[in-house]
């Protein structure tokens, strides 16, 4: 059935949109974290999305999370030599994570998954519509 | 005519049957906490609300021909 295809392809980019605010809350709460999994400094991530190769017949494809880039700042170093983690001159390396370009980034992941929900309910509303005809 | 109205039709209710359990599993997961992403589960239940709309509409219009040839006079 045909109006499946629009349900599909909003439902993939709900799931990319998703998946930004996930990234985005993971380096919210790493934002003063002094040290990462793989024991260095946390750096925030982004996703990289792209259109989904294939998949959905015809022309119209969805979109995909490709993969999860880190940022390229540098870590902010604050003077505090108590800390467990600082260094031999006793600066503490915290990740350069912007909140302000968090916030940014947060938001616009908000409301391009709106923008999905309302595509998901112009094709639903158009079904809908489509039954009511003849009557 | 490949196929008559009725096995169409059979054929029509098991396929919103499907869309129905699936959507009835979607919440029992996302009841149990299983549900990894909540718009499928929405999604789901939108697919089964309009195959049934739709099923409702075929059969309004099958009721209203049965009545039509009921009115004939010979």
């Amino acid at each position: 059935m045909n109006y499946l295809q629009a349900f599909a392809i909003s439902a993939s980019g709900m799931a990319v949109e998703k998946m930004r605010v996930d990234v985005t809350a993971a380096n919210l709460a790493n934002a003063y974290s002094t040290r990462a999994a793989d024991g260095g400094t946390f750096r925030a991530q982004r996703v990289v999305s792209a259109e989904r190769a294939g998949g959905f017949e015809s022309l119209l494809r969805g979109a995909q999370v490709v993969e999860l880039q880190p940022v390229d700042a540098p870590p902010r170093l604050a003077f505090e030599p108590g800390h467990p983690d600082a260094d031999d001159r006793g600066y503490v390396a915290y990740p350069g994570i912007s909140p302000v370009s968090e916030m940014v980034a947060l938001l616009t992941a908000q409301r391009a998954y709106e923008a999905n929900v309302a595509a998901l309910n112009a094709a639903k509303a158009m079904a809908l519509k489509t039954l009511e005809l003849g009557r | 005519m490949g196929q008559d109205f009725g096995t169409w039709l059979t054929s029509a209710v098991g396929r919103v049957n499907q869309q129905l359990v699936q959507a009835d599993q979607g919440l029992r997961e996302l009841a149990a906490g299983e549900t990894q992403n909540l718009h499928q589960v929405m999604i789901s239940l939108e697919e089964a609300r309009l195959g049934v709309q739709l099923l409702v509409q075929v059969r309004n219009r099958l009721l209203e021909a049965y009545q039509e040839v009921l009115r004939m006079q010979p």
